[in-house]
């Protein structure tokens, strides 16, 4: 039983809200009395999983692959639906972050459960640990106790105060990801994954995208009434 | 094309929110309801997509009998016709049970878009698209600003943060959660009003879709976020004060 927490990282810099999330990870740790893990995915990540090692937990998980240079919702959920049926931790702790919103409820589902999804502040009452959350954009709160053997939960960036590094080196356990590949394919693939069963590289019958070009600087057209998530 | 497009009706944004005297839901007495500000922008973008591609628009709603009322909106604005899964027995499901509601309801109609919006107004948990690509076997795109269809795939424009943007391509069928805001919507026309009256909405009780309605998140208690004020004097030292006052500007008040 452990608490883990998911650190966000894209092209080898971390979201700095990653550790906000980490920081409510290790107080959910202290009211479950269980130890905090932490988890780094990506592509060549040695170095920030050693930074993500500094920080007062028990370990740091790399799942380091080539499959996962850049976001993909399956390729994430594949990876972390692994690490999870491998570590089984009681609470998933995410930052809500764009990405997030994206993959942790796909992942989620996978073990039929619902993320608590942008949480503000964690509560205490006669010795049950409770999740708040704001409905209707802030103006209600919502207590949601911490029930279950597996929850998933991700907190509201600027809620937390950040976790700082504790100059610690804690151990990184190199987690590997099994692809299910196609006899043709050698190595894990980039997310080329066709329809209609020619080739899926995730674990499981799931279509994903074809083809993912980044990025364009917004010009942000004023007038949209955007969300926020 | 068949395109499905799932709406909510949530309290309207001006309504007064009551919390009942249990503390689990609002005074149902003091609200007045509307669809979901997304999912109008989703059924606005599914409605130019059938202009496009042809095809039939098909509304998705889960909510109780109220939710009718919602429906015939849409129906009015253009879609031709609606599933509305009835279900009076739980005010605010997580977003787990939703979309397995969904997802056993749409699964007959093997749509090729499934559109939606971001989140809702109301619990605003901003899942129930994805976990549905999920239950579907879909593929999905959240925070969507463009809709772009090429034969048997879709390129779409993604939201990301600080500003930028994402453009990605995905096979059909696929899931689609659409930004607020995007386009300009529609008003309904009078003949669209009429002509809603005539159009088919199929009912079906949630307790039909097999599932068990009453499990997943519960929130024990919902309630007015309290705010205080409170005055500090930091004493002592200035330089120490100051150190302090910087603390707090920054970690509490978050204001630098």
């Amino acid at each position: 039983m452990s608490v883990l927490v998911v650190l966000e990282q894209r092209g080898g810099k971390w979201n700095r809200t990653s550790f906000e999330a980490l920081a409510a990870g290790q107080k959910i740790g202290q009211a479950l009395a269980t130890p905090v893990t932490a988890a780094v995915l990506g592509s060549n990540i040695d170095s920030l999983a050693t930074e993500a090692a500094a920080f007062d937990i028990q370990k740091v998980f790399a799942i380091d692959d080539a499959a996962l240079e850049q976001y993909t919702p399956d390729g994430y959920a594949a990876a972390l639906e692994q690490l999870i049926q491998a570590s089984t931790p009681k609470v998933v702790v995410f930052p809500h972050t764009y990405q997030v919103r994206d993959y942790a409820p796909k992942l989620a589902t996978r073990f039929r459960k619902s993320l608590v999804s942008d949480v503000v502040d964690l509560k205490t009452v006669s010795g049950g640990l409770s999740y708040v959350r704001q409905l209707f954009q802030g103006k209600l709160n919502a207590d949601i106790p911490a029930e279950g053997d597996l929850q998933f939960v991700s907190i509201q960036a600027g809620a937390f105060r950040a976790a700082e590094p504790a100059s610690a080196t804690n151990p990184i356990e190199q987690f590997r990801v099994s692809w299910i590949l196609l006899p043709s394919a050698a190595s894990p693939k980039p997310p080329t994954a066709k329809r209609n069963g020619q080739l899926i590289w995730a674990p499981r019958q799931s279509s994903s995208p074809w083809a993912v070009e980044l990025k364009k600087k917004r010009t942000c057209p004023s007038s949209r009434r955007s969300r926020t998530p | 094309m068949k395109i499905i497009v799932s709406v909510k009706q949530v309290p309207a944004r001006d309504s007064s929110l009551r919390v009942d005297a249990q503390g689990k839901w609002l005074e149902e007495a003091d609200l007045t309801y509307e669809m979901n500000e997304p999912d109008a922008y989703a059924l606005e973008e599914a409605l130019q997509l059938k202009e496009k591609l042809g095809g039939e628009v098909v509304v998705l709603c889960a909510g109780p009998q109220r939710a009718a009322q919602t429906i015939r909106e849409a129906l009015a604005k253009g879609a031709d016709r609606a599933i509305h899964i009835e279900w009076e027995e739980r005010a605010a499901p997580d977003a787990l049970t939703t979309a397995q509601l969904l997802a056993n309801a749409v699964k007959p109609e093997s749509p090729d878009f499934i559109l939606t919006g971001l989140q809702s107004d109301d619990l605003g948990y901003g899942q129930t698209g994805v976990v549905l690509a999920e239950l579907l076997g879909f593929a999905h795109a959240t925070i969507v600003m463009e809709v772009e269809p090429q034969g048997d795939a879709v390129r779409v424009k993604r939201e990301l943060e600080d500003g930028w943007f994402q453009h990605v391509s995905l096979p059909l069928p696929v899931v689609l959660t659409i930004q607020s805001g995007i386009k300009k919507l529609r008003y309904a026309t009078l003949m669209g009003i009429k002509k809603a009256k005539t159009k088919e909405v199929k009912t079906i009780p949630a307790s039909q879709l097999g599932i068990d309605l009453n499990s997943g998140l519960v929130m024990e208690r919902i309630y007015l976020p309290t705010r205080s004020k409170k005055t500090q004097i930091f004493s002592g030292e200035p330089k120490q004060a100051a150190h302090q006052l910087v603390e707090k500007l920054k970690f509490e008040a978050r204001v630098i």
